[in-house]
């Protein structure tokens, strides 16, 4: 009895140890388990709708890239001196106000001096480009060639308008088209030209539209995703920084009659920055929603920074209009006829004009007037800057009456007499001058001055202080990079010429 | 055993007939040496005649010839003595007699002639003996052994710890010994009252090496053992805290005195790098084993919601042992988890005898603590005048503030010290109940515990209550459980935020002045938000561990063990619209629920192989998953402030997630212990640890660990020198590692929680986080130690003393990487060549200062640690790395720099050299006539000006950070690394009372006083800003002051440069320069306990087994250099910032019941 009782015991701690042992070979699977909380590299791109999410997380990273330090407005408007500094640091620490005539980059603004977060949208384009090819049809709920070539071809375009982007901005972008798999070993890359940056973005746009197509299968993607529209606007505007003033005008030309866009009245202009305006052709959806909110905040976010009582209530004041510019700009008096007077400003009479393209305000709190967010999409092209690029390359090409028939287009709808042109140069200052009047505080002017060489030319009124010919020589209309925090990542990195020679 | 002259086994082959006669002659041995019995009852004669025989040859023959056995003790007669026989018809008596020497004697029982030793003493009158045996706190010790010195006179005490002899020498000396206490030598009397004092040599203590129980003795690791009776009754809630001052290379810190909140714990120095520094990755934390049950509180942490210390669930009256292993030898066999050295706990069980009943109560309280130093009312308003007009010229005096100016105004004529209105005298009560009893069947314990400490903040305060089951059954001879159940709840109310830093709301540099009228608003705007918060961090902590022990055969021993440790962590807050800027109520609730299982198959085997060589080998398996859950959910827009949970949100202001992780740990592991003689001790150690936390390619680490132990006073050379006790030598070197605190290390996740773009889920990889990159080449940090050694006790174990030297390297360090921006990855955290070297050495010295019979006793702790931190090589070829911590407090950041050759964590500062009295005494560049500038040349210098090194003599004294410039004029200046830790304590016992003073000490450390950078930072921005500010005397802090310039520019020595609050500001009060570098060595006395114990006659009228009351004084003074109010408090960046908890004296009484 006692020794069959020993017996069963040792049974028993038999069964027990082969279970462990058996167990713990099967725990070897576990050594190799991987996260159920996050998709990665190896599961993530399988599904049309994974697709989508990783284009929306293109767009979302392009909107991050040119909001974060209000990045967008600091590059295009501030430094051609549309905004006073009220009570802003970076404003202040950059503008001729305490005349520093951005010829220093304060070090807490990142983004001025750091392209990174620009690369972060391109190689996010790059990996939709190298993986949604792979996705099985049998994966996508549409139908799957439309809506790959969709995907591709709007990949394609937020490429290209990053590399466009970076080129105008920095210059001589470093390019890269393939999706890292080894960051941690990729190579140093030089830096390429600015001529390659541009034909890397004219690359990209004719892949992009030859993918796309023109209108929108869906209202809620007005001017929000990128179309062929979109594809061909932006390739306007490279020709017209490659000089290509021919097909400038072809690419526009393409845009204006087969676009599907179409002005907003004059009574309505507001209307453009709320969102998927027929006159928009890409912009940047920043409306509130409440449960997906994409708004920028009223206090913080990259347009309150134009905003203050009683437009955001309790919001002190950020950057003011500058009144000497809008009054060169703008014919600001009583009689003026110039509807955009009414639709850009707040308070011109006032000490501290502000500027309201972005005011639509939405409180989260209406009754107590608390939580505000700014309503607005950020527009980066529109048909109205299409039509004076048309206007602008006509007249780069001697055809003085094309570009006065869309230079006429846009300031009609602004309220304005036809312009009579005195000379040819009288006609591209004035189309210069139409464009600071319409895209006032859209990212757009000072890149427009740079690319036409009107930023130092002595005969031009508007051109900007502090930007002396030596200074536009050596490129010094570039911002300069961040060498300390970047070239450790990249040896082969060199700094813009004129910040080099500037000791930074 | 006794040598016997005939074959005694196979005359007697049943085994009980041999304990009968070995008990049988050892009763007759102890009555022949009591009773010096007579052998004149031996009649019978002899016959032999032969040369040169040996004795038992003799012995032998009298057996044949009488059939009387002669028995010997081996150790005592050597038998192969020979003699010449030449015996005719002799006398037994006389043959016996002839046989051995004169110091032998023997005695004779039936048929049986026993030799022994002959005793000195002469025949005197015997007494009768009786008497108990206690312990240190006045308990009965059952089983001690009681003998009588140089007889083999033995008996044992009862489970009271009561005996008797009978019989015995009026002269004779009792000797009295029993496991862990000093063996003491008392001249017998009629009544004895015997206690017993621990022993002050640990090397009889079992220790834990890995999964070994080894005596200490045997051990070839750096091993140091807290007994729980040194740590017991302190008002703490974690034992970290108690630890403090009491192990040789443990640094504990408690750089905050809130409740419940985990402090620095870190064994033979830091090795953490980062450069996004926050407190909470600062420091290297050990790997605690509690109960068997392997417990990383770096994991615990990252999955937690309440930033409550999980240590504190442990009753600290619960543990019975603290064991803290620090070289390879002792924590290779944690393999990827040793690196930071192990800590064992180990609780409480039965001890045999009738079951105890304990119950244990204390309270008290901690008193409010001394508030930073504060003008107030008229004394302020004097100050601040003087100062402005002195300091600020005709301008600050034609434009004074009204709030000074204005005296008579009823809101500004007040003197409040703000401070004190947030602080509060605090109680704190702790209750302990536990049963114990033990047969030899079964060991169990059970005990319950409340502990409840309000802290001296409003609204903090830490609630522990927890139960302990410990039971042990032997279900048959071969086969054992164990099985021990644990469960804590902890509530701990950490006030305003669970961050040390935003505890309270006026701390630091921003009190308000004094003379603002306060008002019943003024009183709830600070309260309120106290009072209306509702902040609850709770965590419940269950401990399961069952253990089933099979011998399998005599030495080979199979154990399975399986345990479950979970840990349930709630953070529920809520805030109501009047404490929000924009008006609306937010409540959220972040819960997560850990679970770790481990399982173990161990199979081990000891024997003895001849009579000298003992090994033992271990062999298992282990296997451990982590798995969390947690649930986040957060609401804003409240709908009413008596709803103080997340109810009735509109969806658009609701968020919630939830989130599941999973690692796992397999492992192999053996443990190799060989000795000769129990004195050359080998020990090899090798384990094998398979981690889901790294790569594909390198999922596989290695870590053995080689060391010996040679026990020197085993020597026959040196037993002879009576001081020397014991005395050990022992080497170790080996391997371990530490693994990374993110679960998914080697996985790229792809990040879908950024937002949305126009209603779609943005899905990214991380190109932001240290993973975003799969990392299949992810593996360990392997750390290589070498430890040697030495453990001598002296004067019969009255002193005992350990030293090692350690040099530990940490390499292939996980480093956060910058990567190429055009990849879009901006940042990897892999493996680099990064390496960190920790060395010194660790001395620890107990003292037994008075003989063990003495009455009154004194012993003394003495012990130091002294740990060199070194940067040994860096990434991208040890490229110089600057990172910068930004005070918690102000936004004000201090630049540190790591550097081959260079402490972690040094800081890198312009350096400060007092203040300018002339213009003479200011430089200028020969080259262009300039005179030194500050601040990029905007500023040159002037009279009241600091001096600071211009270190890379460019003639203008800046950090240079924004010319890119990386280095500008800083240089690595101070050192907030503690070189040297320690701690002095010292314990009186005198009859039935005791005394016990613990301290603590850290020498050669810097630290910043950036409280006072802040404050005077504040005032310089513009006279309101320093009218609006609380101040201290004013004219204590030594401002530099031109008339006192002016009198004696040639030996006037300002300790500040000039403060002018409408003069310039240059950021001269920022800490990036030494200017507030201050010596932050200390000494602490932490504890003083006093206690009394009831004596015997109290203890029978009130039919109690023991009564004990105590008094404890925790955290009485500090002897300290720094200007802070104190020194400890001082963060692991060596910043004292002021917003963190003051740590309070606590005053607390007790008493402890059994029975």
């Amino acid at each position: 009895m006692k020794l069959q009782m020993k017996n069963s015991i040792n049974n028993y701690f038999l069964i027990i140890f082969l279970c462990s042992v058996g167990l713990l070979t099967s725990c070897k699977k576990y050594i190799n388990e991987g996260p159920i909380d996050t998709p990665t590299d190896g599961n993530f791109w399988t599904t049309e709708r994974a697709a989508q999410s990783g284009l929306a997380g293109a767009y979302g990273l392009l909107r991050t890239s040119l909001t974060s330090d209000k990045a967008y407005f600091i590059f295009g408007d501030a430094t051609a001196n549309e905004f006073s500094n009220y009570n802003d640091w970076t404003l202040g620490t950059l503008s001729p106000t305490n005349l520093w005539n951005f010829n220093y980059v304060p070090y807490n603004e990142s983004v001025l001096h750091n392209w990174t977060s620009f690369y972060q949208v391109i190689s996010q384009c790059n990996l939709i480009l190298s993986k949604v090819p792979a996705i099985p049809a049998a994966n996508f709920t549409d139908d799957p060639v439309t809506t790959r070539n969709q995907i591709l071809g709007e990949a394609y375009f937020i490429r290209a308008y990053c590399y466009y982007y970076i080129t105008q901005v920095w210059g001589q972008p470093v390019i890269v088209t393939q999706g890292y798999t080894d960051p941690i070993n990729a190579k140093p890359i030089a830096r390429s030209s600015d001529a390659d940056g541009f034909n890397q973005v004219v690359s990209d746009l004719k892949k992009s539209a030859g993918l796309l197509k023109y209108g929108y299968s869906d209202a809620s993607k007005v001017a929000v995703q990128a179309n062929k529209g979109s594809a061909f606007a932006l390739l306007s505007k490279v020709y017209m920084w490659q000089k290509q003033y021919s097909l400038a005008s072809a690419a526009a030309d393409s845009v204006i009659q087969n676009g599907q866009y179409t002005l907003e009245a004059g009574s309505s202009l507001g209307n453009i920055y709320k969102g998927n305006d027929p006159e928009s052709i890409f912009e940047m959806n920043m409306r509130y929603s409440p449960n997906q909110n994409e708004a920028q905040d009223g206090f913080g976010g990259a347009f309150a920074v134009f905003l203050a009582d009683p437009l955001v209530a309790g919001k002190s004041a950020g950057w003011l209009a500058n009144k000497d510019l809008v009054n060169n700009l703008y014919d600001t008096t009583s009689t003026s006829k110039d509807i955009r007077v009414k639709s850009t400003f707040y308070g011109l009479q006032t000490t501290s004009p502000l500027m309201a393209k972005y005011a639509n305000v939405i409180y989260q709190n209406p009754a107590q007037k608390t939580l505000p967010f700014v309503s607005n999409n950020m527009v980066l092209l529109r048909l109205a800057d299409i039509l004076l690029i048309k206007a602008e390359a006509a007249a780069n090409l001697g055809e003085q009456g094309t570009a006065l028939t869309y230079l006429n287009q846009v300031r009609q709808r602004a309220g304005l007499d036809p312009y009579v042109p005195e000379s040819a140069s009288d006609l591209l200052y004035t189309i210069m001058d139409e464009r600071g009047r319409e895209l006032f505080g859209e990212g757009q002017w000072y890149f427009d001055l740079v690319r036409s060489g009107l930023i130092d030319d002595p005969n031009y009124y508007n051109s900007i202080e502090g930007y002396l010919p030596t200074r536009i020589d050596h490129k010094g209309y570039q911002w300069p990079l961040d060498l300390r925090a970047l070239l450790p990542q990249d040896p082969l990195l060199t700094q813009n010429p004129w910040w080099a020679q500037a000791g930074q | 055993m006794y040598k016997n002259s005939t074959n005694f086994m196979s005359r007697h082959s049943s085994c009980i007939k041999k304990i009968l006669n070995v008990m049988k002659l050892t009763i007759l041995l102890l009555i022949a040496s009591m009773l010096q019995l007579s052998a004149a009852t031996l009649a019978q004669n002899i016959t032999m005649n032969k040369k040169n025989v040996q004795l038992n040859v003799v012995f032998k023959t009298i057996r044949k010839q009488t059939g009387y056995n002669v028995l010997w003790k081996p150790d005592i007669l050597d038998a192969s003595v020979r003699i010449d026989a030449n015996f005719n018809n002799t006398p037994l008596e006389e043959v016996i007699k002839a046989c051995l020497e004169e110091k032998f004697t023997y005695a004779v029982d039936e048929k049986t002639i026993l030799i022994t030793r002959k005793t000195t003493q002469d025949i005197l009158a015997a007494i009768d003996v009786q008497g108990v045996v206690l312990d240190e706190s006045g308990k009965g010790i059952p089983g001690a052994t009681l003998k009588i010195k140089g007889t083999a006179s033995v008996t044992t005490s009862d489970v009271n710890g009561r005996f008797a002899l009978k019989g015995v020498s009026e002269n004779a000396i009792l000797v009295i010994s029993f496991i862990g206490y000093t063996t003491q030598e008392i001249k017998v009397s009629s009544k004895m009252t015997i206690n017993l004092v621990p022993k002050l040599s640990g090397l009889n203590d079992v220790v834990v090496v890995g999964y070994h129980d080894v005596k200490q003795r045997l051990t070839t690791a750096a091993i140091t053992v807290i007994s729980g009776k040194d740590i017991e009754n302190l008002p703490a809630p974690s034992f970290a805290t108690a630890l403090q001052g009491k192990v040789t290379g443990v640094n504990i810190q408690n750089f905050s005195g809130q409740p419940g909140v985990r402090n620095t714990f870190t064994v033979r120095g830091n090795s953490a790098l980062s450069t996004n520094l926050s407190e909470a990755n600062a420091l290297s934390t050990p790997l605690f084993i509690i109960d068997g049950v392997p417990t990383s509180i770096t994991d615990l942490g990252n999955y937690d919601n309440t930033q409550t210390d999980v240590l504190a669930g442990i009753n600290i009256n619960d543990i019975e042992s603290i064991q803290i292993a620090k070289d390879a030898a002792a924590t290779a066999i944690w393999g990827s988890r040793g690196a930071n050295g192990v800590v064992t706990i180990i609780t409480k069980k039965a001890k045999k005898g009738k079951p105890q009943v304990t119950l244990n109560v204390y309270g008290g309280f901690s008193a409010q603590p001394k508030l930073q130093e504060t003008a107030t009312g008229s004394f302020e308003r004097e100050q601040k005048l003087n100062f402005l007009t002195t300091q600020g010229g005709v301008h600050a005096i034609s434009s004074l503030p009204q709030m000074l100016t204005d005296s008579l105004n009823p809101a500004f004529n007040n003197a409040t010290n703000w401070q004190g209105m947030l602080y509060r005298k605090a109680y704190l009560r702790n209750v302990d109940l536990s049963v114990a009893g033990a047969t030899d069947a079964l060991n169990y314990r059970f005990s319950l515990n409340n502990y409840d400490e309000n802290g001296v903040l409003q609204a903090t305060g830490f609630k522990r209550y927890s139960f302990r089951s410990n039971i042990q059954y032997q279900i048959s001879p071969k086969l054992s459980t164990e099985v021990n159940i644990s469960l804590s709840r902890i509530d701990r109310q950490p006030g305003l935020g669970n961050d040390p830093h935003s505890i309270n709301p006026l701390s630091g540099f921003n009190q308000p002045s004094s003379f603002y009228y306060v008002n019943d608003n003024d009183i709830s705007r600070y309260k309120g938000e106290y009072n209306q918060l509702r902040n609850l961090d709770r965590n419940d902590l269950l401990t399961g561990f069952i253990g089933l022990h099979y011998q399998i055969l005599p030495g080979l021993n199979y154990k399975v063990e399986g345990s479950v440790n979970t840990n349930s962590s709630d953070n529920q807050f809520s805030s109501p619209s009047n404490l929000s800027a924009q008006g609306i109520a937010t409540s959220y609730d972040n819960s997560s629920n850990f679970v770790s299982a481990n399982i173990n198959n161990v199979l081990s085997y000891t024997k003895k192989i001849g009579t000298n060589n003992n090994i033992n080998v271990l062999i298992l398996q282990n296997f451990q998953r982590d798995v969390v859950n947690s649930t986040n959910i957060y609401g804003d827009n409240v709908p009413n402030d008596n709803i103080k949970v997340v109810q009735g949100v509109p969806q658009s202001s609701l968020r919630a997630s939830t989130d599941y992780q999973a690692a796992s740990l397999l492992s192999y592991a053996t443990q190799v212990h060989y000795d000769y003689k129990e004195k050359y001790l080998f020990d090899v150690t090798m384990r094998a640890d398979a981690s889901s936390r790294f790569g594909a390619n390198h999922k596989w680490g290695y870590f053995p660990a080689v060391s010996v132990g040679y026990i020197l006073s085993d020597e026959e050379y040196l037993k002879s020198i009576s001081w020397i006790s014991t005395l050990k030598l022992r080497a170790s070197y080996g391997v371990n590692g530490d693994q990374p605190s993110d679960f998914y290390a080697p996985y790229n996740g792809y990040n879908l929680t950024q937002g949305y773009y126009n209603g779609v889920a943005m899905g990214t990889p991380n190109f932001n986080t240290g993973n975003g990159v799969t990392d299949k080449n992810l593996t360990w940090e392997p750390t290589k130690q070498l430890d040697i050694g030495f453990d001598g006790s002296f004067l019969n174990n009255r002193i005992y003393f350990t030293f090692d030297y350690y040099n530990k390297i940490q390499s292939n360090k996980y480093y956060t990487f910058p990567l190429a921006f055009y990849t879009g990855y901006t940042q990897q955290t892999s493996n680099s060549g990064l390496s960190v070297g920790n060395s010194g050495i660790e001395v620890n010295i107990d003292t037994h200062n008075l003989s063990p019979t003495s009455k009154l006793q004194w012993t003394t702790n003495f012990n130091f640690s002294y740990n060199r931190n070194k940067i040994l090589s860096l990434p991208n070829g040890n490229r110089t790395i600057y990172a910068s911590y930004n005070d918690n407090n102000s936004g004000l950041s201090v630049n540190y720099i790591f550097q081959v050759g260079k402490p972690l964590y040094i800081l890198n500062q312009m350096v400060y050299q007092g203040v300018y009295n002339s213009q003479s005494q200011v430089s200028v560049n020969p080259y262009t006539g300039q005179v030194l500038t500050y601040f990029k040349g905007y500023y040159p210098v002037k009279p009241g000006y600091p001096i600071w090194k211009d270190a890379n003599g460019d003639y203008d004294v800046w950090t240079d950070e924004d010319k890119g410039n990386a280095q500008g004029d800083l240089l690595p200046m101070a050192n907030p690394n503690p070189a040297i830790t320690g701690g002095f304590n010292n314990n009186f016992s005198y009859k039935n009372f005791s005394l016990g003073i613990g301290a603590t000490f850290t020498l050669k450390r810097d630290i910043i006083n950036s409280l006072q950078a802040n404050q005077f930072t504040n005032w310089t921005n513009g006279q309101y800003s320093f009218t609006n500010s609380g101040i201290p005397d004013l004219s204590k802090i030594g401002f530099w002051n031109p008339t006192q310039a002016g009198q004696n520019p040639g030996g006037y020595n300002a300790k500040f440069p000039a403060l002018n609050p409408n003069g310039s500001n240059f950021y001269q009060f920022f800490p990036f320069s030494t200017m507030f570098n201050e010596n932050g060595a200390y000494f602490r006395i932490t504890n003083i306990s006093l206690g009394y114990k009831l004596s015997k006659k109290y203890l029978d009228a009130l039919k109690i087994t023991s009564c004990r009351f105590y008094a404890v004084l925790e955290n009485v003074y500090i002897f300290q250099k720094a200007s802070v109010p104190d020194a400890e408090q001082v963060n692991p960046f060596g910043i004292y910032d002021g917003a963190t908890y003051p740590i309070p004296k606590k005053f607390t009484l007790g008493v402890n019941v059994q029975f």
